[in-house]
């Protein structure tokens, strides 16, 4: 069964799930966590209190609604749609982040939170 | 060519003689500079000459006296063909400050190839800007 966090900005909040590796680990083990938002097209990202190296499966390309760690900026990131940085609709990252999750439900919610609003990332459980 | 990022951090305030500019004062903090080497390889090889820099007594560029004071946390590069150091200078600069005037620039016209930003946060979004401007072809390797 996996671990289910928390994401929460103003009256948006949305679950979800760790995946099974060591990003993921370190994140859960920094939680309680709060940062101001920024975007970048359709992805938030802030600045969290956890130092990680890329990981072995770092990569660019995202899912919509997946979470990663991105490296060079010590920042919990969250995608939902293309970045400047997409030739597509796919997400795409600045740089290979380390993906450690997925948001339940539809994270184009997330389309709201604006640049400067705390997000919060909390555990359920 | 290919262009390449250098992320120095600088941990105190010091005055500094890079080269014909002469004494220049660098405030603590953050700071890019943009430079250029040949080919995939020689792109590698320069930022890695970069690394080691700090050791060395040759001092054949203004960074390197930047260097020999302050820390490399990391670096980024394109492989893009046609890209030139001062377009890549002015869009950071939109999110930081160009400085000292001149550096890393003596053979363009330029106000400059290293940028300072006030935080970490503003570098990290003219890193953005700068991915997005160059459609993703912009990489990290950690130093």
């Amino acid at each position: 069964m996996s671990i289910v966090i928390e994401l929460s900005a103003g009256e948006i909040h949305l679950q979800a799930d760790l995946y099974e590796n060591e990003t993921a680990s370190a994140i859960l083990a920094a939680l309680p966590l709060e940062g101001s938002a920024a975007r970048w097209g359709n992805e938030i990202y802030f600045s969290i209190p956890v130092h990680l190296d890329p990981a072995s499966d770092a990569r660019d390309r995202m899912q919509a609604g997946e979470l990663a760690y991105w490296p060079p900026g010590m920042a919990f990131c969250i995608f939902w749609g293309p970045t400047p940085a997409s030739e597509g609709d796919e997400p795409r990252a600045a740089s290979a982040v380390n993906p450690f999750g997925l948001i339940r439900g539809d994270p184009k919610d997330l389309a709201s939170v604006r640049d400067g609003e705390t997000m919060r990332v909390t555990l359920i459980g | 060519m290919g262009l390449y990022l250098l992320h120095v951090w600088l941990g105190q305030e010091v005055t500094l003689v890079p080269g014909c500019l002469g004494p220049q004062p660098f405030r603590r903090g953050d700071y890019l500079y943009v430079g250029s080497a040949r080919g995939s390889g020689g792109l590698r090889a320069r930022i890695l000459r970069h690394a080691g820099s700090g050791c060395s007594p040759a001092r054949h560029w203004h960074i390197d006296t930047l260097l020999a004071t302050a820390d490399l946390l990391g670096a980024w590069w394109s492989p893009l063909e046609g890209q030139r150091e001062c377009s890549w200078a002015e869009c950071l600069s939109e999110e930081g400050q160009r400085n000292p005037d001149g550096f890393g620039a003596s053979d363009c016209r330029c106000e400059g190839h290293l940028v300072y930003f006030q935080s970490r946060e503003s570098l990290h979004r003219a890193i953005r800007k700068l991915t997005g401007a160059l459609s993703g072809q912009l990489h990290y390797e950690k130093l």
